[in-house]
């Protein structure tokens, strides 16, 4: 049986690389957590690559405006076609920054519209249960950014199922540090993550 | 010298004997035609005429009945004529060449129920809906016989072979009940369940995350065969479901192993072969022809004799099937079948879809519809030669004696009619004299 | 007046008789040829095309019968034949004519002239002229009284066939079904620039959405209503009533954005026509300069801007839009402006624009995304936008070389005249050709000349490939305590690349875990190196042709090296490897099971599809209409899933609406629905094998 490898999706125009730990932070989450099979170090994977395929499960963020070029998009519509889900966090949290608007903006035009999932949606409860939803980041808390605390977040469906998963709430800085110091934690707040992926891997 | 008179005589003379040759000939041919078929003597007929000629056949009781076998004569046609036989007539038969032929049509057991028709037959074969033709088989190069997948036919089904044909019946469509999958929570459970589920299988799942964390679809409830048509393990994860399978299986139920399930203690005594090591292919890409080709596989090692082998990659067996009790067990040593939908070409979805609802399907419990089995066996014809030997005996190696035929001598037409314009030319001769 | 006076006189009113009755002739057939063609298209529709030519074919009629007739007048241009005419019909003159108007007698024998003058033929040639010209003149005035009392709409479907012109055959009437014949008339909307068109009788209706759709019919049984939406009534469907004029029905419809059945009802009267909308695509646009990103040393100079855009119905404006972003690690500002702005008239535009870097106020480390955005001029369902792929310049930061990118300025002078590669191995090819016909000195001598520009050109790509690089300092990451300062010469670099240029594929191009990495990850620029030293120093010994495989190799590697995927050198991304075997199940929380919701099936109105064609099979003998009808809604049902199938049927459809032979056309689209028969498999002991 193969692992579950963690991917970072590599595109041209931004900082892709921006949040360089959360790979290795969700690692050991779902290691902690589940029963997953889970190999112990992420890959990077440009957008316009065929090696995405491999990987149906993909992690996109970064601060800068996002523009696919026309290979890219063609590789995520077929990518999230084939079944492939794709999860992105805008690491500015802000809605009116270059990230969300171009990002946003590129989605709809490769893959569909995205809308409000709802808070009821099974991703909520795919392994730990989180009832009012999307679970709110220091980030938000803090007044970074724009300032909100967003209720919910966005996705484009495929059937019913989520191929393409939209954060606002910037979890790349809220998952962004060292595993190990998770134990200066009293609450591990990465525990949504392995809900986004028990959902991947079962949904 | 002949004088005109002398003409006129002759002419007169010639004129009595055209039309005396004329009432001759009509003589003849009404002796003919009532005489020819008396009671005891042989009619010769070919079946392409049956349909025409059998009514007046049928009252001559002690005559004799040969057929000549032209083109397959419809099962009523031939019963008709083994009712003649039973009355007592000897009837006969001889055929140039008509080639063997058996057709018989399947409904898959699988969401929608498609229709293969499997053939034998020494040449080819030719398959037809009611709508037109579908394609053509070439039954005698595989030893054997050939089968194709005609989805959903339009109307009747006919297999038609040199100047064989036959009708071929459809079975009703069988009822399918869910399939349970289990294994790790992994992209291999998740694009099987989506395989199957968009192909119409109903699946209940129970897909292991952690210790105290399944994933679930679906009540379980019973496994037996009123609630489940197949199982499908992905791995060797069985949970609580593995006590329950070995019964299942014996009870007519089909188990689906993948990969390396077939270790997993619980189905070892009835798993086709053991799960050797994981090998990797060499190949890099799916091809449209041979996709398992690209997946990884642990080959099937310490294989039981009673193994039906079905595939192999170089020297190592990657798939078998066996049964057990009154169920079926298929093991397919594949690993990652998840990446042909992913990385394959542009049909890899609805081939991977296909693909494992095929695999499932052939390993699938359906009810035993009563109905069917006592059914109709006339409306599945199936094998016209054998049912012709089966009505009338073999074909008759000796040629019988010619009968009187009861049509009349081509030359007899035309000759009447030169006697009857002679006769008038020759009285407008003599009138114009 | 002289006999010849008269006789002239005379041949003038024959001609003229005789034109005038061929004329008459010609224009009686013309007349009756446009009444038969009138008339048969008043019982069975003759289709547009053909009806063009009928009032061709009648002209080339009224052509050929009045040369026709002229020929066989007989009347000539001379007195003579005048004179032969009116002997033949008064035999008395014997001749005396003729010879009267013959040149040669002519005024010289009296007798003749007396004789002439004492027949009066004038009345004759009236009575013939008569008689010549009344057979015509009736077969005119009869053809085209005839043409008078048909309708108006049957002749100008004749003489002037137009699209739309239907109607002009039916009737209006009480107990007429107005949905007999209908007339589409098309309005697209105005921004697209198309005409209008009218489609007589049509089944489905194709257009851009927004087009104004009028249904025209002659008034009859009952007002007409339409209703878009499903076949069963719902509460979603719309309802339209037509208004009626004269002896015409009208009802206006507007093309939806998707799809749709609509059905006419009039008293017990139906008929199905569905509305395809067509898509107005949104511009293509392609950004031609800069042709690729670049990294920038200096925030300095002016980069051109251009870029070509095409739309299929009409641009409307286009600029470049551009995003500058500053900042580093969580704190970035963006500014965006456009630049170019231009507005278009046509279907194709080019932009152009000069961008100055210097009013940009761009940073070392800033961003600059460009892109060229143009909008169409579809104001129905909103402006269509076309974006380019994006260029992004960055400005490389002080504590960073990143030549990879490096934007390649104009050559100092000194390096004029390094030659590529290419040119280097065509001249080292030439050298080769003609080394049986030069001294081995000047072989050598013209080798070397090579080498130098080899090495020169080595030179340039090994400054490319060998950098330095330092850590970056992210949230995370260590201090800057581990930047590389080691000296690089030539045998180490050249060690390297032979190191890495030779490593087994998937090797990772790193050095050891402590040491920062030395050798930049282009493995292609790597090879092209070390091929150019390999072929330098057979051309410093006078061996072109030992140089040319390595310069063929050097050139390969280059190539490969331009298309090579680029390559991030922001920073290294420090890897954590996760111990999972000491953290599996260490974490306090459990999970709880969860329920997954079943996928649908991927196709699950199949099966009812394939239903639905064999029902409207067994239509096509007893009710073709409703076959056809059929029909045409599940195609509507496929036109988004299997564009395919949905073409089979609508020609199965058309072919049956038309009354010509279906089946093969049936057959095809039959195949299309279901799947096709898949290729013949041997049997096997088990079902279907994997």
């Amino acid at each position: 049986m193969s692992d579950f490898i963690f991917c970072t999706v590599q595109y041209d125009s931004g900082d892709w690389d921006s949040a360089p730990l959360v790979p290795a932070n969700l690692i050991d989450s779902i290691a902690r957590y589940t029963s997953i099979s889970v190999a112990p170090t992420g890959v990077t994977v440009p957008l316009g690559s065929t090696e995405l395929f491999k990987y149906p499960l993909a992690y996109l963020t970064g601060h800068l405006p996002v523009r696919f070029s026309e290979l890219e998009r063609r590789n995520l519509r077929e990518y999230c076609d084939r079944g492939g889900m794709l999860f992105v966090d805008d690491h500015n949290h802000d809605i009116d920054g270059v990230f969300h608007k171009s990002a946003v903006e590129e989605i709809t035009r490769a893959v569909g519209s995205l809308k409000e999932l709802p808070n009821t949606h099974a991703l909520y409860s795919a392994f730990f249960k989180f009832d009012d939803g999307p679970p709110a980041t220091t980030h938000e808390l803090n007044g970074w950014g724009d300032n909100l605390v967003h209720k919910h977040l966005l996705a484009v469906m495929r059937g019913d199922r989520i191929a393409v998963l939209y954060s606002s709430k910037d979890y790349s800085s809220e998952w962004g540090y060292h595993p190990d110091n998770k134990r200066f934690l009293s609450v591990d707040n990465t525990k949504f993550g392995v809900n986004i992926v028990v959902y991947a891997l079962t949904g | 010298m002949r004088s005109q008179g002398d003409g006129v005589a002759i002419a007169r003379i010639t004129e009595r004997g055209l039309r005396a040759a004329s009432f001759a000939l009509i003589a003849f041919a009404v002796w003919r035609l009532l005489g020819a078929g008396a009671a005891g003597g042989m009619v010769r007929l070919r079946s392409s005429s049956l349909a025409r000629e059998l009514p007046s056949i049928e009252p001559a009781r002690d005559g004799a009945v040969h057929v000549d076998i032209d083109a397959m004569p419809s099962p009523a046609d031939r019963d008709a004529l083994a009712a003649v036989a039973h009355a007592g007539t000897r009837v006969t038969w001889s055929s140039a060449a008509i080639p063997p032929l058996a057709a018989v049509a399947v409904r898959a057991r699988e969401p929608g129920a498609p229709v293969r028709v499997e053939v034998a037959s020494t040449v080819n074969v030719s398959l037809s809906d009611g709508l037109a033709a579908l394609d053509s088989v070439n039954a005698a190069g595989a030893a054997r016989g050939a089968s194709l997948s005609v989805g959903a036919p339009s109307g009747a089904l006919a297999a038609a072979s040199g100047a064989a044909r036959s009708p071929i019946g459809i079975p009703a469509p069988a009822l399918l009940h869910p399939v349970l999958l289990v294994g790790r929570a992994g992209w291999e459970a998740k694009f099987a369940a989506a395989a199957l589920e968009e192909q119409g299988w109903s699946v209940v799942e129970r897909l292991f995350v952690a210790p105290t964390a399944d994933v679930t679809q679906g009540a379980i409830g019973v496994i037996d065969t009123n609630h489940f048509s197949a199982i499908v393990a992905v791995d060797t994860t069985l949970g609580a479901v593995g006590p329950s399978i070995v019964r299942f299986v014996r009870d007519g139920g089909g188990l689906l192993l993948l990969a390396d399930a077939a270790n997993a203690p619980a189905v070892r005594a009835i798993a086709p072969a053991r799960a050797g090591a994981r090998q990797l292919s060499g190949k890099h890409a799916f091809d449209v022809a041979d996709p398992v080709g690209a997946m990884p596989v642990y080959p099937l090692e310490s294989v039981r004799g009673d193994v039906v082998r079905l595939t192999t990659r170089g020297t190592s067996l990657t798939s078998a099937a066996r049964r057990e009790g009154a169920g079926r067990v298929l093991q397919a040593g594949f690993d990652e079948t998840w990446r042909w939908r992913m990385q394959g070409g542009t049909e890899a979805v609805a081939a991977h879809r296909a693909w494992w609802s095929r695999m499932v399907g052939s390993v699938a419990a359906t009810p035993l519809d009563m109905a069917a089995a006592a059914g109709d066996a006339t409306s599945a014809e199936g094998a016209p030669l054998a049912r012709l030997i089966g009505a009338l005996g073999p074909a008759a190696t000796v040629e019988p004696p010619a009968s009187e035929p009861r049509r009349l001598p081509s030359w007899l037409l035309p000759l009447l009619l030169i006697c009857l314009l002679a006769e008038w030319g020759s009285r407008r001769w003599r009138g114009a004299q | 007046m002289t006999t010849l006076e008269r006789v002239e006189r005379v041949r003038r009113t024959l001609r003229s008789a005789a034109i005038g009755a061929a004329v008459l002739r010609g224009v009686a057939t013309a007349l009756a040829l446009l009444l038969l063609a009138a008339t048969v298209d008043a019982f069975v529709a003759i289709p547009a095309g053909a009806r063009r030519i009928v009032p061709l074919l009648a002209a080339a009629a009224a052509i050929v019968v009045f040369a026709r007739r002229w020929r066989r007048s007989g009347v000539r241009s001379d007195a003579a034949s005048a004179a032969l005419w009116i002997e033949a019909r008064f035999p008395s003159l014997r001749y005396a004519l003729v010879t009267a108007v013959d040149p040669r007698y002519e005024g010289r024998v009296p007798e003749i002239e007396h004789a002439a003058a004492q027949v009066e033929f004038e009345p004759a040639v009236t009575k013939a002229v008569r008689r010549a010209l009344t057979g015509p003149v009736v077969g005119v005035a009869v053809f085209a009284l005839l043409l008078l009392l048909l309708p108006s709409g049957a002749v100008a479907r004749v003489i002037a066939p137009a699209a739309g012109d239907a109607l002009s055959r039916a009737r209006a009437g009480s107990r007429v079904n107005p949905l007999a014949a209908i007339v589409v008339r098309v309005s697209p909307p105005a921004y697209a620039g198309l005409r209008d068109e009218s489609l007589d009788n049509p089944a489905s209706v194709r257009a851009l959405v927004g087009s104004s759709i009028t249904i025209e019919g002659v008034a009859g049984d009952g007002q007409v209503v339409a209703t878009q939406g499903t076949e069963a009534a719902a509460p979603g469907d719309v309802h339209t009533s037509s208004v009626t004029s004269g002896d015409r029905w009208h009802l206006a419809l507007v093309m939806p954005a998707t799809p749709t059945a609509v059905r006419l009802r009039a008293a017990s009267h139906e008929r199905l026509l569905l509305l395809e909308p067509a898509p107005d695509s949104a511009p293509v646009v392609l950004l031609t300069l800069p042709a690729r990103d670049s990294i920038l040393r200096t925030a300095a100079g002016q980069i051109r801007l251009a870029a070509t855009a095409s739309d299929d119905y009409g641009l409307a404006s286009g600029a470049f839009e551009l995003i500058v972003s500053s900042g580093s690690g969580e704190n970035f500002t963006f500014k965006s402006r456009t630049l170019g702005a231009v507005t278009f008239r046509s279907r194709t535009g080019e932009l152009a624009a000069t961008l100055s870097l210097d009013s940009i106020g761009l940073q070392p480390g800033d961003m600059l995304h460009l892109r060229a955005v143009v909008r169409d001029r579809n104001n129905v369902s909103g402006p269509g936008v076309g974006t380019s792929d994006t260029r992004t310049l960055r400005i490389a930061r002080s504590d960073e070389y990143d030549s990879v990118a490096v934007d390649p300025a104009p050559p100092p002078e000194a390096e004029k005249n390094a030659l590529s590669q290419r040119m280097l191995l065509m001249m080292a090819q030439a050298l080769e050709k003609k080394r049986t016909k030069i001294s081995r000195a000047q072989l050598v001598s013209e080798s070397r000349v090579i080498a130098v520009d080899q090495t020169r050109l080595r030179k340039r790509v090994g400054e490319i490939v060998f950098t330095r690089l330092g850590e970056n300092s992210g949230e995370e990451g260590d201090a800057a305590d581990k930047r590389l300062d080691q000296p690089v010469n030539a045998d180490s670099v050249l060690a390297a690349a032979d190191r890495l240029a030779n490593a087994p594929a998937g090797t990772a191009l790193e050095g050891n875990e402590d040491e920062t990495p030395l050798i930049a990850t282009n493995r292609p620029l790597l090879e092209a190196y070390n091929a150019m030293w390999s072929a330098s120093g057979e051309l410093e010994v006078g061996e072109p042709g030992k140089a040319i495989p390595f310069m063929k190799k050097a050139l390969d590697a280059l190539q490969a090296a331009r298309s090579a995927e680029q390559i991030f050198l922001r920073g290294k991304t420090r890897a954590v490897v996760v111990d999972i075997d000491r953290v599996r199940l260490q974490g306090k929380d459990k999970g709880s099971a969860s329920a997954r919701t079943p996928r649908r099936p991927a196709d699950p109105a199949r099966d009812q599809r394939i239903a639905r064609f064999d029902a409207a099979l067994a239509l096509v003998r007893t009710t073709p209409s409703a076959a056809v009808d059929s029909l045409l809604l599940l195609r509507l049902d496929l036109l988004d899933r299997d564009a395919g199938a949905a073409r089979a049927i609508e020609t199965a459809a058309n072919a049956l609406r038309s009354g010509q032979d279906a089946t093969n056309a049936l057959i095809r689209a039959r195949r299309a629905l279901a799947a096709v028969p898949s290729a013949p498999s041997a049997l096997t002991a088990w079902g279907s094998p994997p």
